[in-house]
């Protein structure tokens, strides 16, 4: 009888922490997702930042050279969506810190800055990066929990039965990592 | 012109002429009055505190040696817990119409001096509406409040009072007793724009009630902020951008400010600050005199925090 009420508790712990890792797995290819559909948005709103950009960087070398860079950089990460998560990743953050250049350059342009439809671009621009930072961290929130499991003992022995591997941080962008830009809640 | 609220608060703390000079401007007049009433007050106090337990004592003294010898003590006691009771009676009696009068013409003068856009209410409350849309708080029975301030502080247009939220339980002989929820200070902080979502900030010590599967607790990174917080909202990324590690920074400052864990929620257009506080803010005493410089800089610094907490958060930098 004692043989059979431990092998049903030791049972039941097995199937908590079966329950508990993909749980996390789970969470984290949620978070992924998330954080995907953001850089995508992402995507397809550099397009229409450097659209309008160029009109007025005809004559501005320096800002010209910077949207090319930008515009090379979305293609080649859009070609990166079947490569792994962690080349995915760095891809996206070089070229977050592209986008903060164009966006620190054209500070200096106040013909640009004034255009109607640059400031709207760039607004949803601007959220969308917040958006990405928060998904960023839930993202990494995730992966904590799901490395942590994945490392500790015993969740390691059952992590390593069910093929799973740490999963790799997403850093945040330079711009982050600095002081905030004063910008008023709501006000573009 | 309407001066800012900030700086005004911070010459009447720090720079003792302003004080005065509002203080003899402003004030002095209003002042002789309500000491006028003071005294009057105390002393109707003092006759019907006095008069309450000289017959107390009378009785007392003519009931004591009737008594047996076990029940003298608790007849004793019964005495004093009689005498306590009125003479709280007599100064809440006799202290209502000064405190009131005091609120009216003082306090409410003092909080327009501070800032012209800043509206006082003595018997005003934060609404109902706004406690219960906070989702701080459940099953709210009963709910009063008083002190109301109104106005904008760093852009933001906020509504303050001091609150007292119950609820109504059963106890095991099925007696109805009140049970407090909440008591201390609630702000209502309008947002230019709708939240992303609804997000709950509890302190880790408080009780928490039970959400439904949708809502789920965010584990933030800040260890600090972890340790002192639960946070509570349906959409992990939409919390997130609330909830940047500089707005944990600045909640965490305000609870160093008010020198309690408050509960902060986000919901709809508004920012909630629940603050609790078993202190009575902005009440006068029947036994300081209200001439007495020191009374008005209590009253100030009493001000100072109210507002100063809402500044603490920075909003301006929200959602950056």
């Amino acid at each position: 009888m004692p043989v059979i009420i431990g092998f049903i508790i030791f049972f039941g712990y097995v199937l908590f922490m079966y329950n508990q890792l993909v749980g996390r797995r789970n969470q984290v290819g949620f978070a992924f997702g998330t954080v995907d559909a953001l850089l995508k948005k992402r995507h397809d709103l550099i397009p229409s930042l450097v659209a309008v950009a160029e009109a007025h960087a005809k004559h501005e070398r320096g800002l010209f050279e910077r949207i090319a860079e930008l515009r090379a950089r979305v293609d080649e990460t859009k070609q990166l969506e079947h490569r792994s998560d962690a080349t995915r990743l760095n891809a996206e953050l070089d070229l977050g810190q592209r986008l903060d250049n164009l966006l620190a350059v054209v500070e200096s342009y106040p013909q640009l800055t004034a255009d109607a439809s640059f400031r709207e671009v760039q607004h949803a621009l601007v959220d969308n990066e917040a958006q990405i930072a928060a998904a960023r961290r839930f993202y990494n929130a995730a992966v904590n929990d799901l490395n942590n499991s994945i490392d500790m003992f015993p969740t390691s022995v059952l992590a390593s039965f069910m093929n799973l591997s740490p999963k790799p941080y997403f850093q945040a962008s330079y711009r982050e990592r600095q002081a905030p830009r004063v910008k008023q809640y709501g006000r573009p | 012109m309407a001066l800012n609220a900030t700086d005004v608060l911070t010459d009447a703390l720090n720079d003792k002429a302003a004080l005065y000079d509002f203080y003899d401007r402003e004030l002095r007049y209003v002042l002789l009055e309500q000491e006028r009433i003071r005294k009057t007050s105390k002393r109707n106090f003092l006759i019907a505190a006095g008069t309450s337990i000289g017959l107390l004592l009378w009785g007392l003294i003519t009931i004591l040696p009737m008594a047996n010898p076990e029940e003298r003590w608790w007849t004793l006691i019964m005495g004093v817990a009689i005498g306590g009771v009125v003479v709280r009676f007599a100064y809440k009696y006799s202290s209502s119409y000064f405190r009131k009068a005091f609120k009216d013409n003082v306090v409410s003068r003092l909080v327009t001096f501070l800032d012209e856009g800043l509206r006082f209410s003595a018997h005003g409350c934060v609404p109902r509406s706004y406690f219960e849309d906070s989702r701080l708080f459940r099953n709210i029975n009963h709910y009063q409040g008083e002190d109301l301030i109104h106005g904008e502080v760093s852009g933001f247009e906020f509504t303050f009072s001091e609150v007292h939220a119950q609820r109504e339980k059963r106890d095991s002989k099925g007696r109805k007793t009140k049970q407090t929820i909440f008591r201390g200070m609630f702000f209502a902080v309008e947002l230019p724009e709708r939240v992303p979502t609804t997000t709950m900030i509890y302190p880790r010590r408080a009780s928490q009630p039970r959400f439904s599967r949708e809502v789920e607790r965010i584990k933030l990174e800040d260890p600090i902020f972890e340790r002192a917080f639960n946070v509570y909202a349906e959409d992990q990324v939409g919390a997130r951008i609330l909830l940047t590690t500089r707005f944990m920074e600045q909640v965490m400052a305000l609870r160093g400010l008010c020198k309690q864990t408050p509960y902060l929620s986000f919901s709809r257009k508004h920012l909630y600050i629940a603050v609790p506080s078993r202190e009575n803010l902005l009440e006068a005493s029947l036994f300081q005199s209200v001439l007495n410089p020191v009374t008005i800089r209590r009253f100030i610094s009493e001000l100072d925090t109210v507002l100063g907490m809402v500044k603490e958060l920075h909003l301006q930098n929200l959602h950056r």
